[in-house]
């Protein structure tokens, strides 16, 4: 069962900054190729990890395909009626960028944002040991939102573009599965609804933004009700009130909008309730 | 692993075609060989029809042995999923292959037989269930990624889930509709051993065995596959006991032993069975009774028999989710409540089941807050949750909802129509309205417009 940040974790998670430490100075960003022309892309980087979550960079790259295999067919829309946005997961070989994201200097941001990159997801992953205790695994999730990157270096107002979310499984079969742990629905829809809208929103396509907007609230406003660590509540609530400020633009700018169809669909929505129904 | 097993299983599994109809004749037509992908067809006399595709191997090593594989996961689920319908009677299953190297594609399969032509169609009220997959390797391990799709044929083609809704009272009468949040699913994806694919396909032959009596003491004989054979098979009867479940007499259309085999019914998969590591296949048996309430309008299931589906639809999808989280999919979970509230809409029309459905539908949204139909669902039959009290917080309430929903997917024909309806009411009771009549009328028109881009069947 996963649960909120226990002590345990904390240990954990200490434990494997002092592991990781050395890693982090060879932290690495190599050019990785967004998917095809014409489809949203989520680059999977690859995480920081001492011995006892992979033995080997090679356990860990499988990790990586199988993510990617996982992520990418659970939400392929030719098969299944999903809400969710079309986008195609792609792992990034050699690609480790450091903890807090240095790498991501606005030449590289730029890059990505003019590749259709949504989201950019690396971390690190352990499996800890305790004296006497069952095997956990742990992992510290960076999702780097593009486009709000993007805006916060043009000095556009945006939140905190790398949100950060700790995972923890109390309960990990032998051997543990980190796919499992953090291949997340919710989570990783959330993020890529809210880059999505944005990134819609400042290119003019006001209604589709709403659209993944609103998805973007109604998953993070889920998200929030979990355990969650002080500072990553703080940042996702952040989030989700931008979103719906956003939705809120959207809406109004539209109705204000002569050009706007007397009987398009955003002419029953209220700009001060966007997404309506969120109790 | 070893490669006679594999080999011997998929073969054989690839020679069967099971009809399962219970109290029918048997359909030589619709019984032949395994049927290609190319010319899938259905079993015209069965409520229920289950299609299982091969899985595809996503990957590039070992492509012969995945291939092997897949075939095998693809049979065996075929197989199982088969012999666990069978309590629901009236159905028929078909496993469909695909020729070396092609991909047997799920959507052009059910374009071929819900807007096709000539035999093997669906009928007007007939239902099938579609299951395929993918197949991802990692060393010893197997990764197996389901898929589910369902559908009820309408007069022309396939038509979706829903539920009509009578909010009357206090002079108000507003039918509203809701149809299910989704009827595809993606599986969260799960793992298991080469070897253990491999004893569970052994395992799973040693158990179909018939017998001369519906009692498990009789000694029986294995039903032996022959790789160069088809191996249809048709059900003539059923035995209903208290104490050993659900017995059928199946008889071989071609050549085989004819006698009584159990039908599963427990709650709990046996030891080898391939649910101990595809749960899906649980929750696919309790879709197989849900499908089997709907079909043909619940035609052929007895008053008596509807709780006995209801409460088999109850317990696959239990058995779901004791082995997979609801984080690791939370649709699934979503789409399990729904389902359950609409067989109890149906089996249940009275307050009491209302107000049960209503709960359940509420649990839906919550797993799926960001489906438009889920919304709508919800926000529909609250009222119904408690007492009915039709009053002008109660159509607010509903209202802001149902923008909610708009919000998610302004192209959904049942939120649009419920909009259209709350509108409508509002303008025949001034007093239940937040909006003045003006405005009232510009909204409709706006719903209007959008009804004419509106999608039903997604």
């Amino acid at each position: 069962m996963t649960m909120g940040i226990s002590r345990l974790a904390r240990a954990a998670a200490c434990a494997c900054c002092t592991l990781l430490l050395a890693d982090a100075a060879h932290a690495t960003i190599v050019e990785c190729k967004p998917a095809a022309a014409g489809s949203y892309t989520v680059f999977l980087s690859e995480p920081m990890f001492p011995t006892t979550a992979f033995a080997s960079k090679d356990q860990m790259r499988a990790f990586l395909q199988r993510l990617q295999f996982v992520l990418d067919q659970g939400r392929n829309r030719e098969w299944v009626q999903s809400p969710t946005t079309d986008v195609r997961f792609v792992v990034c070989t050699n690609r480790a960028p450091a903890l807090d994201g240095q790498e991501f200097v606005p030449s590289l941001i730029d890059t990505l944002h003019a590749g259709r990159v949504l989201l950019e997801i690396w971390g690190q992953l352990d499996a800890a040991r305790p004296p006497g205790g069952t095997s956990r695994l742990w992992a510290q999730i960076n999702y780097l939102l593009v486009p709000m990157q993007h805006a916060s270096n043009l000095k556009e107002p945006a939140p905190r573009a790398l949100q950060r979310l700790e995972y923890l499984d109390a309960a990990a079969p032998p051997p543990g599965d980190f796919v499992r742990l953090i291949a997340r629905p919710l989570d990783i829809d959330a993020f890529v609804a809210a880059a999505f809208g944005f990134k819609l929103l400042r290119e003019g396509q006001r209604e589709l933004a709403h659209e993944n907007l609103c998805r973007a609230s109604a998953l993070l406003g889920q998200m929030v009700r979990r355990e969650l660590a002080p500072g990553t509540l703080k940042d996702l609530t952040a989030l989700h009130a931008f979103v719906l400020t956003l939705a809120s633009r959207a809406v109004a700018e539209l109705q204000s909008d002569p050009a706007y169809s007397k009987t398009g669909t955003l002419r029953l929505q209220h700009p001060k309730q966007p997404c309506a129904g969120e109790e | 692993m070893p490669r006679s097993v594999h080999s011997s299983v998929a073969r054989a599994a690839a020679a069967i075609v099971c009809a399962a109809l219970t109290g029918l004749a048997p359909l030589a037509a619709q019984a032949g060989a395994a049927r290609p992908c190319k010319s899938p067809a259905v079993f015209q006399g069965a409520a229920v029809n289950s299609f299982v595709l091969p899985y595809r191997y996503v990957g590039s090593k070992h492509p012969a042995e995945m291939e092997l594989a897949s075939r095998q996961i693809a049979a065996l689920a075929h197989l199982e999923l088969l012999f666990s319908m069978l309590k629901y009677g009236a159905v028929g299953g078909t496993d469909l292959l695909a020729e070396p190297g092609e991909d047997c594609n799920p959507k052009e399969v059910i374009e071929r037989v819900s807007n096709g032509r000539g035999p093997g169609v669906l009928l007007a009220g007939q239902t099938l269930v579609v299951v395929w997959g993918r197949l991802f390797e990692e060393g010893e391990q197997l990764y197996v990624q389901s898929y589910v799709r369902f559908l009820r044929q309408g007069d022309r083609s396939a038509v979706p889930e829903t539920i009509s809704i009578e909010l009357a009272g206090a002079g108000i009468d507003m039918p509203l509709r809701a149809a299910l949040p989704t009827q595809s699913l993606a599986f969260p994806p799960r793992r298991i051993s080469k070897s253990d694919l491999a004893s569970v396909a052994a395992e799973f032959r040693k158990s179909m065995t018939v017998r001369p009596s519906p009692s498990l003491e009789v000694p029986g004989q294995s039903i032996d596959f022959e790789p160069a054979r088809s191996f249809p098979y048709y059900v003539t009867k059923t035995v209903r006991t208290k104490t050993e479940g659900d017995w059928m007499w199946i008889q071989p259309m071609t050549d085989g032993p004819a006698g009584w085999v159990r039908a599963r019914t427990g709650d709990r998969p046996a030891e080898w069975s391939l649910q101990r590591w595809l749960p899906e296949l649980a929750y696919v048996d309790a879709v197989h009774g849900f499908m089997r309430l709907r079909a043909r309008g619940g035609e052929g299931v007895g008053a008596d028999t509807v709780p006995r589906v209801r409460a088999w639809i109850d317990a696959g999808f239990a058995r779901f989710e004791s082995a997979v989280r609801a984080e690791d999919g939370p649709a699934a979970y979503g789409l399990a409540r729904a389902v359950r509230g609409f067989a109890t809409w149906q089996g249940q029309p009275d307050a009491a089941g209302r107000a049960a459905a209503a709960r359940l539908f509420a649990e839906a949204r919550t797993y799926m807050p960001d489906y438009a139909a889920a919304r709508n669902l919800a926000a529909v039959t609250r009222p119904l949750a408690a007492e009915l009290k039709l009053d002008a917080e109660t159509l607010d309430k509903m209202h802001r909802e149902l923008l909610g929903a708009i919000a998610l997917d302004p192209r959904d024909a049942f939120v649009l129509g419920n909009l259209d309806r709350l509108y409508r009411t509002m303008v025949a009771r001034p007093a239940l309205s937040a909006f003045k009549p003006q405005e009232l009328h510009q909204r409709m028109a706006v719903v209007k417009a959008a009804s004419g881009k509106a999608i039903e069947m997604k």
